[in-house]
Order: structure tokens, then C-alpha cells, then sequence
């Protein structure tokens, strides 16, 4: 195929397509459920809602493979739907932006999206309220590749609200069943901190607006440096603001702890929104204009000690957790401290690699807890699993590849993505910390592999719950009998992500594709090499450490593990406590927003009101003295009327002569 | 042998009028052939004239044009306007006849009053002929005091009907004054000769203060039809009082209407603008309090409505002040989206009307039970009305705030911050008592006619598209400022 350009008009088809689906559920999916009959009408609505997924999915294969048949500097392109705003000399266009980066987010999101439509058309069969869920699902693709798509602030801010909307929705998705206190509160409390966040990207954008005048990506980006110069407060402010709105979204200290009761929304949502896409915007956005933090050396190490310490932290927390899906909340977040620390010291296509391959195992893992959700009817304590490998043995065979990838083994796609962090992390020059950092990072790796083991030995390996609740002596709740592997689109998409997972980074493409592929548009442009572990130097002993934490965690785990939880963690205790209970920072968060936060308003309501109010009742009062006044004067007569109109006539005859009459 | 001289004549600048003018009078004698109450043949026609007109008018964009002895004329301000009087006059025609219907008013004289009285506001866009003008106002002021009292078994109807027609006989007695004095002091009445009279006037003789007198006493009959403040006493009564499609017409139509002739008589009269800046400048202060203010507490949504859009004016006397550019652009703009939205408004209440419930605010609450869509159509239609985005009335309040600024009219642009603060709170109030649970065991559900849909998803999808889009119709108001502003005439008459 010969072109010399990019068909960038395909962006209106990849971003119409989902829009249409979500159109189409919204408009005609609950009339078709009924219409057609419960089976027809769902197979239906489940058949276009992933259709637009993979057909955009497609078009995005298109894009890329014109894409690689051209050379480097072609790759790059706009496209403008309109000129959209026009306020005095500043010009917005609703402009989208095609390059190896949004496409390469494009096909995460399409394909790992599309993958996860599929299995929600087993996982949510028994929904009643099918069509809602596929129209918020396909809503989420739309405002997500609008996001990725977008070629400014303006339009990348309209998905950064969509997505964030989409979010609340599903995770408030079960308004109406026993836990509905729980799910709304969890979908507020995540809309709620993200506002935080929400309120760093508006004001970097404002600032960015009045002194660029632009808010292009690209007019950004090349005029970075000139404009704000290099290590000034503004450009530190404006990063700064920016990472931000990206911990808002990526869910990085301080902002993380909407995620973990963010898991309150379907599996699918977790899988696709809390773990695969949305949450990676943060990093997508550093990456996107990375200029702007280059040029400020000091918020780049605020990013890199942030996501270290996030990693680390969150890795520490999900030791404690107990419920399935908080554990894997709690490795996303720490996975995204993984992605901000390569951010941070500078390699910020590593940071996008850890992005495509995090989202296939986190995918893959998130799934596999879903099928085994399915399989205990929706009961998360991993306290009272184990011994499951013997029902779901699809699910426990792709969880050990999910679990072999985040831990980093050889060859799972994770260790090529750790491996590339860890290294850019050894070798950086941007800071003294970096040692610290690096071993961080090298202790992240072997909890990683801990919590993982954890995990799955806990689900799948350890001796079954039932056996040890007889033990105790203990009863069988009824229905606990853990089902089968029942949807073959559960079973088929875990199988696809597991050789996503196994294959991603070395074989379909490479570490190296990926790093050639990326380099026009991540390549730091103000940070020389000597900035950067570009060097081959640290390559054995970053491979030998990050390897030997990787066994040590998942020998430990499997040590501490091989019967099942001790009982002191059972039951909290201690460390444990400590380490569910978040470090205290969920309750401390809690208690500074809810309490003292509500405190504080208590006393300016009390302060402010008095004076609204007294203000509130002399308008009032004024208005009705007013009103009175004008009653007085609507009488209702013509003939006052008509004598108001006489005095208005004089006055302005009056007026009119003192002003005009020379 | 010498004829009498006949001026050459460009027949298509006058085309629009006429049209609508033969569609009055087909209608008329239609109307006659009819049998009692059955009144669609004579919607249809009467649309049919009204998109004639229109494809005529788009027709003129671009064109400047003077003719027919200089008392008629096309200018894009003329296209833009006519055609955003014709769109709402096409709108309450087609909600109309159900109304009429449902309230025992099948009085067939609706639909050629209805398209007299566009014919006339069109005129008065289409003239700078003062006399043109008032002929044109006239038509239009006497087809809305019929219009008014068109519910004859309702006390409250003729008495609105005739408190309408006795101040606005009143009013146009101060106009023609006005062009009477003009005319004495420059022996023509067009306002294009305004500037030139009053620059060649000498100081302290009677000729300029003849000027200033008439302009004065025409800025109070234009100010009457505005419904702006101290004038507007008998907008909250007529209002209320005619029947609501009336209403809804005479709300969008004749503040178009008066607002073009005002900003065609005010940019015609800029040299004398130390004598009209100041009143304007009261006025504009005065509408905007006393509407909204007042609007504030009351508590039938009509009569709000009908305050509020003194406010509205306000607001529109604040860009005519404001004289530049931008301001102007904005009156233009914010013209064609409260024609939308008064429109719609009040034909949501005339829903209301119709099915026999009272137009209270109480009245509205919980309607998003009885009825969704008129519900939501309302909601949009007071987020716009409000300035909200994205819907246009936040565009038009923008341009207005905006060249208000840039004309330094700094304490008019907050005042009109202020007040369309509150004007948001007694919008959004009716907004949230449509969503919120009726008072009392809400009325029947009732179903919204097809025309009303119709008619309302018009006005919601114009709105919501010039909030998300506002260049195009903003361009094309600023082009057709600046073309008035160069004043470019193509003069066709031939001696």
C-alpha cells in the first residue's frame, strides 16, 4: 500500500462508530430486549456493542499499518473537524491529533476494550438492565478514544470529563441492589476526589492558554522551552498542575483512594476503566507533552519520587486486602507508580510500554476474577476461597499467566516492561535520589510477586475453604458451592489475553518495535543522554536484582501461603490490620474531607451565612419594598400607565436637552 | 410628451413582505370557503406563504439594497431579522391550531392576523423611511391588539386587549410626533439623513432642537414596543392576558422587530450620541433591574416571562449602548435566539393552557412526570433563557458582556452580570420545580401534540446547535453590522 499521507478522516469513523453503538443502545436497546425477547434482544445489543469496539479496531489496525509504510516524519498528522471557539485572537480548534502515540493508545484501547465488550456479554447475561451497561461501556470507548485522539487540551479535557463520567456511572452501576449505599458512595467519592485533580488540568490549561495562546499539543510541545523556559516556576507550576490532574485520574498518592472502592462497579468496568485504559491517562497525558516537563527538571522528580513511593505503598497495602478485586486495585495503583517513576526519570516510552502491557495481564487478571466472582456467585472474600483450580481450571491456568507477567518472569510480557523501568530508573542522572528510587522499585517487585502469590495460591491452590471451615467447625453457608466455567466468551477472551500476556514485548512486537515505533513522539527533547540510563552498564545487575525479587516474593508467598491464610491475618491483626486499614490514609482522607472538611464548612456556613442571608433578606427585603413599589404603580389602571409613560417621555425629553442641545 | 416619471423599482427587495402579504389575503378568503373550525388548510397555507418568504429573503443575503424611492430596502440585517421573524411566526402557526382547538377559539381570523401583523414587523425591519416604519409598526400593532383579545369569553383577555391597544396608541402617538418634528427639521424622513441634518444644525437653533426632541419621542414609542422599562408596564398584563400563543408570538416578534428599527435609528443617529447615549444608558440600567427584580417574585410563569423579557430587553439596550462591533453583533445574535426561546417558552405553556392546567409555577411542578419531553424542552429552553452553556443565550449574553466592555460601559457589563444572576435563580427555580414532585395528586398525564414537537425540537436543537456552534450565525451578524456600519447603499431608482 502506497499513500504519502495519513487517512486521518478514519478518526470520525473510529470515534463514530462507538458513539453510535452507545446511540444505539440508549435509543432502541431496552425496546429491543423487549421486542425480541430477552435472549435475541441482549444477543443483539451485545453483538453491536462489541462490533463498534472491534470495527474501530480494525480501523485503527488500518491506521498503523499506513502508519509503519511511512517514513518517521510523515507519521505525524492533524486533523480538524472545525474551528470551534473564536474568542477574540484565540482560536480552538476541534482538532485530533494522529501519531505513533494516539495510535498506539487506539489499540489498546480498542483492542483490549473490545476484548473486555466481549466478555461482559457472558459476565452481565443475567443483568436486567443490559442495554444501560453497553450504552456507558460504549459511552467509556468514545470519551476514551477522544481522549487519546485529541489534538488539545480543550478536546483531550472533553474526554478527561467523559471518561471520568463514564466511570461514575459504572461504578454506581448497581444503584438498586442490597449494596446501593455502597456503590453510589464509592461512584461519588471517585467523581469527587478526581474533581481535585480536574481542577489541576483547568488551571494548567488557563495558564498554558494565556501565555501560549494555543492550546495545541504540538504548538505546545515545540514552543515548550522558549516560551516558559527551562526550570522557571511557571513551568514547574504548569507540570506540576498537570501531574496533578494526572494522579487524579491514574490514581497515584495523594489522590489514589477512589480506586479500590472504585471496584464497586461491574468486573468488566474494573477490568476495562479502573485498570486497562482510563486510569493510564495520566501517564498518556506526561507523555503527550512531555516537553513541558522536561523543561521543568523539578516536577520531574516530584513525578519519579510520587510514583516510586505510590508503587510501593500500594504494593504494601495490598498485602492486607482481602477481597479479590481490592488486591488488583491495589497492584493497578501500584503498577501505575511504576509507569509515573519511568515517566519521572525521563523514558517516557517505557512508561507507555508498561501501559500496553499492564493493560493486557491487569486485563487478564481482573477477568479471571470475574470468572471466579461468577463461579462463587459473587462473594470476593478470598479468605473463604481456595482449592478452586479443581472447578475453574481455565481461569486458574491464565491467572498463573497473570500472575507470571506482573511479577516480571521471563519471557511474560511484565518483564520486559519492569525490566525497561527499572533500568531507565538505575541509570538516570536527573537526581541523587535515584538509588532510592531504584531500589524501590526493586523491593515493589518482590512484594509484587508476594501479594500476587498471595493471590492466586490463596484462590486457586490452597486447601479449599470448606474443607477448613468443617475444620473449625464452621458451616457451609448454603450456596457456597462454587459453579463452573459456564460462558465460553469468559473462558475465550481469559485464553486471548493470556497469549497476549505471554507474548506482548518480546515476540508480537518486540521491546525494541516499540521503542523504534514511539521514538519520533517520546523521545525527550530537552534531556540529553547523559540525563538518561540509556547505558547497557547496569543491564545484568537490574536484571539478576529485579529476577531475585521476583522468585523471592513468589517462594515467600507460597511458603507462608501453602495451607492457606494464617489465622492472625484472617482475622487482621496486627501489621495486617494496619496494612488493610491503608496506612490509615483512606480513614485519614476520610477524616479531613468528610469530617474536617464538613467542620470547615459548618463554620464558614455559619460565618458566610449570616452575612448571605442578612444580604439574601435585604435583597429580599429591598425587592419587595420594590415590588410594592411597582404594585403600587401596576396598579392595573390604563391611565397610570399611560401617566408613567408621560413622566418617562418628559424625563428623557429632559435628559435628552441637557445632553444633546448644543 | 413627458409621462409621469415612474421610479424604477427592484421588486425583490420587498418580495418577503409581499409574499407573506398574498399568503394573508389567500388565507383570508380561504378562510371563507371553510367550514367552521376547520383550520389546517389554512396553517398550510399560511406556512407555505411564511417558507416562501423565507427562501426569498435567504435570496437578498448579500445584497444591499435600496429602492422603490428609497422607502424600501435589503441589507443582511434585514435577512437575518425578517427570517428570524418569520421562523417564530412559522412556529406558533404550526403549535397554534391545536391550541385554538383545545380552548374554544376557532376564530379563523387568527391566521391572516397572525401573517398581517409579520408582514408589518418585516416592513418596519425593511425601511429606513420612518414613515415605512410606522406604517409597518401600525400593521403590526393592530393585528397583535386583536390577537390579544382573541379569547373573547375571557374578561382578562379583552381587558389586556384593550389596555394594549390604548397605551399603544399612546405610544405611537409619541413616534409619528417624533418623525413629524424630524420631518420639520430636515424635511425628509428618512433616518439615514439624520447624521447630516444634525451636523450641519447650528447650535442654539431650532432645527437642533427639533432633532433632539424627535429622537427623542421616537426612542419612546420604539421603547414601548421593546417592552423596555419605564415602558414596559403593560407587557406583565397583556401577557397574561392574551391568549399564550399570542403571546409567544408578540414576545419573539415584536422585540424583533423594535429592536431592529432601534439599532437602525441609533447607529443612523451616532453623531448624536452624547444626547441618546445617556437615556439609553438609564433605560438600559432600569429595564434590566426592574425585569428581573421583579420577575423574581412572581408567581405565575407568564408573567415572569413577561418581566423577564423586559429584562431581556435590558439587556439588548445594554449592546446598543455599547455601539461597536461586537455589541451590535450581539444584539443581532441574541435577537434570533430569544425568538427561539420565548417561542418555545410560552408554547410549552400554552401546553399547559390547553390541558386545562394553570400556568402557575406551582402549576409546573413535577411535569417531567406528566409529561418528559415538554419538560425537558423547558428545562433547555430556561438554561438558554438563563445563559447557561451550551445553548445560545449564553453566546448572545457573551457578545452583549463582551462589547459592553470593549465600549466602556463597565458598569452596565456587571450590572448585567448581576442581573443575569438573577434571572438564572428564578429560571433555574422553574427548572428544578419541573423536576421536582408535584404539590398536589398530579393532573392526568397528557400527550404533546406532533406540530408541538415538532416546533419544540426546532427550537432545541436550534439552540443547543447555535450553543455549541455560534460562528456561522455570529460571522453573518458581524458581516451584516459592518456592511451597515459602511453604509454601501446600491440605490435603485431611476429618474
Amino acid at each position: 500500500m502506497e499513500t504519502h499521507r495519513l487517512p486521518t478522516e478514519l478518526v470520525i469513523f473510529i470515534l463514530g462508530l462507538p458513539f453510535a453503538g452507545c446511540l444505539f443502545h440508549a435509543l432502541f436497546g431496552g425496546w429491543l430486549v423487549r421486542v425480541l425477547g430477552e435472549r435475541a434482544g441482549k444477543w443483539l445489543v451485545g453483538a453491536v456493542g462489541t462490533g463498534v469496539v472491534f470495527a474501530a479496531l480494525w480501523l485503527s489496525i488500518v491506521l498503523l499499518q499506513t502508519m509503519l509504510n511511512l517514513p518517521e516524519e510523515a507519521r505525524r498528522a492533524n486533523h480538524t473537524l472545525a474551528d470551534w471557539l473564536a474568542i477574540g485572537s484565540v482560536h480552538v480548534p476541534f482538532e485530533f491529533i494522529i501519531d505513533p502515540l494516539s495510535v498506539l493508545m487506539c489499540l489498546v484501547v480498542t483492542g483490549i476494550g473490545g476484548l473486555i465488550h466481549l466478555y461482559a456479554t457472558g459476565y452481565m447475561a443475567e443483568d436486567t438492565d443490559y442495554p444501560r451497561f453497553f450504552t456507558y461501556f460504549n459511552l467509556f470507548i468514545f470519551f476514551m478514544l477522544t481522549l487519546v485522539l485529541a489534538g488539545n487540551f480543550l478536546v483531550m479535557f472533553i474526554g478527561w470529563e467523559g471518561v471520568g463520567l463514564c466511570s461514575y456511572l459504572l461504578i454506581g452501576y448497581f444503584y438498586r441492589n442490597a449494596d446501593w449505599k455502597y456503590n453510589t458512595d464509592s461512584a461519588n467519592k471517585a467523581f469527587i476526589v478526581n474533581r481535585i485533580g480536574d481542577l489541576g488540568f483547568l488551571l494548567a490549561m488557563f495558564i498554558i492558554l494565556v501565555i501560549f495562546g494555543s492550546l495545541s499539543f504540538e504548538e505546545v510541545n515545540k514552543r515548550a522551552a522558549e516560551v516558559l523556559g527551562v526550570g522557571t516556576g511557571i513551568a514547574t507550576a504548569v507540570a506540576l498542575l498537570l501531574f496533578l490532574a494526572a494522579t487524579g485520574k491514574s490514581a497515584q498518592l495523594p489522590l489514589y483512594f477512589w480506586l479500590p472502592d472504585a471496584m464497586a462497579g461491574p468486573t468488566p468496568v474494573s477490568a476495562l476503566i479502573h485498570a486497562a485504559t482510563m486510569v493510564t491517562a495520566g501517564v498518556y497525558l506526561l507523555t503527550r507533552v512531555h516537553p513541558l516537563f522536561e523543561i521543568a527538571p523539578a516536577a520531574m522528580v516530584v513525578v519519579a519520587v510520587v510514583g516510586a513511593f505510590t508503587a510501593i505503598f500500594a504494593a504494601s497495602i495490598a498485602l492486607g486486602q482481602t477481597d479479590i478485586k481490592r488486591v488488583l486495585a491495589f497492584s493497578t495503583v501500584s503498577q501505575l507508580g511504576y509507569m509515573f517513576l519511568a515517566c519521572g526519570v525521563g523514558a517516557f516510552w517505557v512508561g507507555m510500554f508498561h501501559v500496553a502491557t499492564h493493560a493486557f495481564f491487569k486485563a487478564l487478571l481482573f477477568l479471571g476474577a470475574g470468572s471466579v466472582l461468577i463461579a462463587l456467585h459473587h462473594r470476593g472474600d478470598i479468605r473463604q476461597m481456595g482449592g478452586l483450580r479443581r472447578y475453574l481450571p481455565i481461569t486458574a491456568a491464565t491467572m498463573v499467566v497473570g500472575l507470571l507477567a506482573i511479577s516480571g518472569f521471563p519471557p511474560f510480557s511484565g518483564y520486559w516492561s519492569k525490566e525497561a523501568i527499572l533500568l531507565s530508573a538505575y541509570g538516570s542522572r536527573l537526581t541523587e535520589w535515584i538509588p532510592l528510587l531504584f531500589w524501590i522499585g526493586i523491593a515493589t517487585a518482590l512484594l509484587t510477586a508476594f501479594y500476587m502469590t498471595r493471590l492466586t495460591w490463596l484462590v486457586f491452590f490452597a486447601p479449599s475453604f470448606a474443607s477448613a471451615s468443617t475444620h473449625t467447625g464452621g458451616e457451609t453457608p448454603p450456596g457456597h458451592a462454587p459453579g463452573r466455567e459456564r460462558y465460553w466468551v469468559v473462558l475465550g477472551v481469559l485464553i486471548v489475553l493470556a497469549i497476549g500476556s505471554t507474548l506482548f514485548g518480546w515476540v508480537l512486537p518486540s521491546e525494541t518495535d516499540i521503542h523504534e515505533f514511539l521514538k519520533p513522539v517520546a523521545t525527550p527533547v530537552h534531556l540529553g543522554s547523559e540525563m538518561l540510563g540509556e547505558s547497557e552498564a547496569g543491564k545484568v545487575l537490574v536484571t539478576g536484582a529485579a529476577l531475585l525479587a521476583a522468585l523471592l516474593g513468589l517462594g515467600l508467598g507460597i511458603a507462608r501461603y501453602r495451607v492457606g491464610m494464617p489465622p492472625r491475618e484472617t482475622q487482621l491483626q496486627g501489621l495486617w490490620g494496619v496494612l488493610h486499614r491503608q496506612w490509615g490514609y483512606d480513614g485519614a482522607m476520610r477524616w479531613l474531607g468528610v469530617q474536617l472538611g464538613g467542620a470547615f464548612a459548618w463554620v464558614i456556613g455559619v460565618l458566610i451565612e449570616g452575612l448571605i442571608d442578612g444580604l439574601v433578606d435585604l435583597v429580599g427585603v429591598l425587592t419587595r419594598e420594590l415590588g410594592n413599589l411597582v404594585r403600587g404603580l401596576q396598579s392595573g389602571y390604563v391611565r397610570s400607565y399611560a401617566l408613567m409613560m408621560m413622566l418617562g417621555a418628559l424625563i428623557m425629553l429632559i435628559v435628552a436637552f441637557i445632553y444633546g442641545w448644543r | 410628451m413627458e409621462a409621469l416619471n415612474i421610479p424604477q423599482v427592484e421588486w425583490s427587495a420587498l418580495l418577503p413582505v409581499l409574499t407573506v402579504v398574498g399568503a394573508a389575503l389567500l388565507v383570508l378568503i380561504l378562510e371563507l370557503f371553510l367550514p367552521r373550525g376547520q383550520h389546517t388548510p389554512l396553517m398550510l397555507v399560511g406556512l407555505l406563504g411564511l417558507g416562501l418568504a423565507g427562501y426569498f429573503q435567504l435570496a437578498l443575503w448579500g445584497a444591499s439594497l435600496v429602492t422603490w424611492a428609497e422607502t424600501a430596502l435589503s441589507d443582511n440585517i434585514a435577512v437575518l431579522l425578517n427570517l428570524a421573524i418569520l421562523v417564530s411566526s412559522g412556529l406558533v402557526l404550526l403549535f397554534a391550531d391545536d391550541y385554538l382547538r383545545a380552548r374554544n377559539m376557532r376564530y379563523g381570523e387568527f391566521y391572516p392576523l397572525l401573517l398581517f401583523a409579520t408582514a408589518g414587523a418585516m416592513l418596519m425591519i425593511s425601511s429606513t423611511n420612518l414613515m415605512v416604519v410606522f406604517l409597518g409598526l401600525e400593521v403590526l400593532s393592530l393585528s397583535l391588539y386583536v390577537l390579544t383579545g382573541l379569547a373573547r369569553a375571557e374578561v382578562r383577555s379583552e381587558e389586556a386587549a384593550l389596555k394594549y391597544f390604548l397605551l399603544g396608541a399612546f405610544a405611537s402617538a409619541f413616534f409619528l410626533y417624533g418623525i413629524a418634528l424630524l420631518y420639520g427639521a430636515q424635511g425628509s424622513v428618512d433616518m439615514r439623513v439624520i447624521s447630516a441634518s444634525w451636523v450641519a444644525s447650528m447650535p442654539g437653533k431650532m432645527t437642533n432642537a427639533l432633532l433632539v426632541a424627535s429622537l427623542a419621542l421616537m426612542l419612546v414609542g420604539l421603547g414601548f414596543k421593546a417592552a423596555l422599562a419605564p415602558f414596559h408596564m403593560w407587557t406583565p398584563d397583556v401577557y397574561q392576558g392574551a391568549p399564550t400563543v399570542a403571546t409567544a408570538y408578540m414576545a419573539a416578534v415584536s422585540k424583533v422587530a423594535a429592536f431592529g428599527v432601534l439599532l437602525r435609528l441609533l447607529s443612523a443617529a451616532m453623531p448624536m450620541l452624547d444626547l441618546w447615549s445617556p437615556i439609553m444608558w438609564a433605560i438600559a440600567l432600569l429595564s434590566m433591574l426592574v425585569g428581573n427584580l421583579v420577575a423574581l417574585i412572581q408567581r405565575d410563569a407568564k408573567r415572569m416571562l413577561a418581566y423577564s423579557s423586559v429584562g431581556h430587553a435590558g439587556y439588548l439596550a445594554v449592546g446598543l449602548v455599547s455601539m461597536n462591533m461586537t455589541s451590535l453583533t450581539g444584539v443581532l445574535f441574541y435577537l434570533v435566539a430569544y425568538a427561539l426561546m420565548t417561542v418555545g417558552a410560552f408554547g410549552v405553556l400554552s401546553l399547559m393552557a390547553r390541558a386545562g392546567d394553570a400556568t402557575t409555577v406551582d402549576a409546573l411542578r413535577g411535569l417531567a412526570r406528566r409529561q418528559p419531553f415538554a419538560a425537558f424542552a423547558m428545562a433547555i429552553l430556561m438554561l438558554s433563557l438563563a445563559g447557561i452553556p451550551p445553548t445560545a443565550g449564553f453566546w448572545g449574553k457573551w457578545y452583549l458582556f463582551l462589547g459592553a466592555l470593549e465600549g466602556g460601559q463597565t458598569l452596565l457589563a456587571i450590572v448585567l452580570a448581576l442581573t443575569s444572576v438573577v434571572g438564572a435563580a428564578y429560571y433555574l427555580r422553574l427548572t428544578f420545580s419541573l423536576y421536582a414532585d408535584a404539590l398536589e395528586a398530579p393532573a392526568a398525564r397528557w400527550s404533546v401534540p406532533a406540530p408541538m414537537v415538532v416546533c419544540l425540537l426546532i427550537c432545541l436543537i436550534g439552540l443547543i446547535g447555535l450553543g455549541i456552534a455560534p460562528r456561522p450565525l455570529a460571522e453573518s451578524s458581524r458581516q451584516a453590522v459592518e456592511r451597515m456600519a459602511n453604509g454601501e447603499w446600491q440605490v435603485v431608482s431611476g429618474e
